[in-house]
């Protein structure tokens, strides 16, 4: 992060920084493969062999057959894709259940899908983040065109039982699609295991560019393009493709399948260590069992701090941490993390939230610091609203 | 909300140098609250004043402050520039000064309100003192 050296980044599951070895392959492709990869002489072929490669790396990560890849521009869309998509397909009145703490791209999408006649079911969480699974498996007795649940929560990190909603589904016959912007890389994902239909990725939170993601659709899911057009992918998403947007995708994942699993052991350790520094403080909270929360997160509610105060006191402050609030403004006004309030937190306990994301770019010095400066930030509101 | 790294506002909120918790005086003449609806913001002003040739002025204020960071320049600001004044002049501080000298966008302008009704509150608490108990 040139751009601001003097802060540290903790904001990765917003976006991670370039993975090794993904600036060389989109620069290789730019120059070596710039043709069309959907023409069929040499030139054409050349570029859709280098997407073919990148779509076996991405496939393997999370046991998928290359061919089932859709390319889009990222989760957002993916998602929108696969919502949509199964809604139109399925045709009448659908319904689809998904979670009151999904991302902004579901619940957007069903708000929008609602208005014309899709029926959708939003199922709570409890305390700790996580979905009932007695109640999704009661609710699809009404049976369900779609269950739709994000892996890895965005803001708090919190796993959801991906395997257990996955054979939940396959006992009623109804299709998952899973969100997994923040779980891949991060966690094993099979989607075959899983009982996975849809999966919804990005290449940014893996250290791939922005501006390009997936949806996998296993064999079997209908489903109904939303951009039409020249008829590429199978016509599930026309356009010309991307291929170093894609090449750049497949180096991110090639790099976190050779690295995941102790890179996320580090992390795991460094967010430890960063909770320790943070919990000497009084009335702080960690936001989601710590047990069934993905390594790189850490999610904390701080009382007797504004958040808005909070946020900017850590961002702009020297140094300053680049982390992140689900809290949009005040909590008066009702606007602090839907996520948060539906685990029972109070508005305020919810407006007053920082997110700590922790990622390649993450050492021990940064945490140490990082967690100094949060205490001192915290320590110096407080004093500034007491007149004790 | 985010902020231009040198609005005006935001210095002030990083470091202010009014703030109650950073005062050496422990007895005031005068202290007032104010809250925004919600309790999403609350201020208290604390004034310190002297009496010469028969006119209370203010030598020195302080503020505590809870909410966004605007409330924090807010208060600082006020503070800095209640310094020497009677309550005449407090009474008839320029909420646009505050308003332009901080660079508030219309949606901060509350911040500036909330200060002032608690600065009123500090000003009738004053008065309504003996002036016995004046330093």
């Amino acid at each position: 992060m040139s751009a601001a050296r003097d802060t540290i980044y903790l904001d990765h599951a917003a976006t991670a920084p370039l993975a090794p070895g993904v600036l060389d392959a989109m620069q290789r492709v730019l120059v070596e493969a710039p043709a069309n990869p959907d023409s069929s002489h040499a030139p054409g072929r050349a570029a859709a062999q280098q997407i073919d490669y990148a779509a076996h790396a991405l496939a393997d990560l999370v046991n998928a057959r290359a061919r089932d890849l859709v390319w889009t521009s990222g989760a957002t869309e993916s998602i929108n894709l696969a919502l949509k998509g199964v809604a139109e397909f399925a045709g009448g009145e659908p319904h689809i259940v998904s979670v009151v703490s999904e991302h902004s791209a579901t619940l957007e999408s069903l708000a929008w899908q609602e208005k014309r006649g899709t029926r959708v079911t939003r199922l709570d969480i409890d305390a700790h983040g996580r979905m009932d699974l007695d109640a999704l498996d009661a609710v699809l007795a009404d049976g369900a065109a779609l269950v739709s649940v994000m892996h890895v929560n965005n803001e708090t990190g919190v796993i959801q039982d991906i395997a257990a909603i996955g054979a939940i589904c396959a006992a009623h016959g109804v299709a998952l699609h899973v969100d997994a912007a923040q779980s891949l890389g991060r966690l094993p994902i099979d989607v075959t295991a899983m009982n996975i239909a849809l999966l919804s990725v990005s290449a940014h939170k893996i250290g791939g560019p922005k501006g390009i993601g997936a949806l996998v659709v296993r064999r079997r899911t209908g489903l109904a393009a939303q951009l039409h057009g020249g008829g590429q992918q199978r016509g599930l998403r026309s356009g010309t493709l991307a291929t170093h947007q894609i090449a750049g995708f497949g180096a991110a994942a090639a790099h976190v399948t050779a690295s995941r699993d102790a890179e996320q052991a580090r992390l795991g350790a460094l967010r430890d260590r960063l909770w320790a520094r943070i919990a000497r403080l009084d009335g702080v909270m960690r936001n989601g069992a710590p047990a069934q929360v993905a390594p790189a997160f850490l999610n904390v509610s701080v009382i007797g701090v504004h958040g808005e105060a909070l946020r900017t006191g850590l961002v702009e402050g020297a140094p300053g941490l680049a982390v992140s609030s689900g809290a949009t403004c005040s909590a008066a006004s009702g606007q602090s993390s839907h996520v948060l309030r539906a685990m029972g937190r109070t508005p305020r306990e919810a407006a007053a939230s920082i997110r700590f994301s922790l990622g390649l770019s993450t050492d021990a010095i940064q945490v140490e610091q990082a967690g100094a400066r949060f205490v001192a930030e915290v320590e110096r509101l407080r004093s500034l609203a007491s007149a004790a | 909300m985010s902020a231009p790294a040198a609005s005006p506002w935001l210095l002030r909120f990083l470091a202010p140098r009014h703030a109650l918790c950073d005062h050496a005086i422990s007895q005031w003449h005068g202290v007032g609250e104010a809250d925004t609806p919600g309790e999403d913001a609350r201020c208290g002003m604390y004034l310190a004043l002297a009496q010469n040739d028969g006119e209370k002025r203010i030598v020195a204020a302080a503020f505590t402050a809870f909410g966004p960071p605007v409330v924090v320049a807010c208060a600082d600001w006020f503070c800095q520039r209640l310094n020497e004044c009677t309550i005449e002049d407090a009474r008839s501080l320029d909420l646009r000064a505050a308003e332009h000298d901080l660079a508030l966008a219309p949606e901060q302008r509350y911040a500036a309100l909330l200060i002032s009704d608690a600065l009123s509150a500090a000003l009738d608490n004053a008065l309504a003192r003996p002036c016995s108990n004046l330093g």
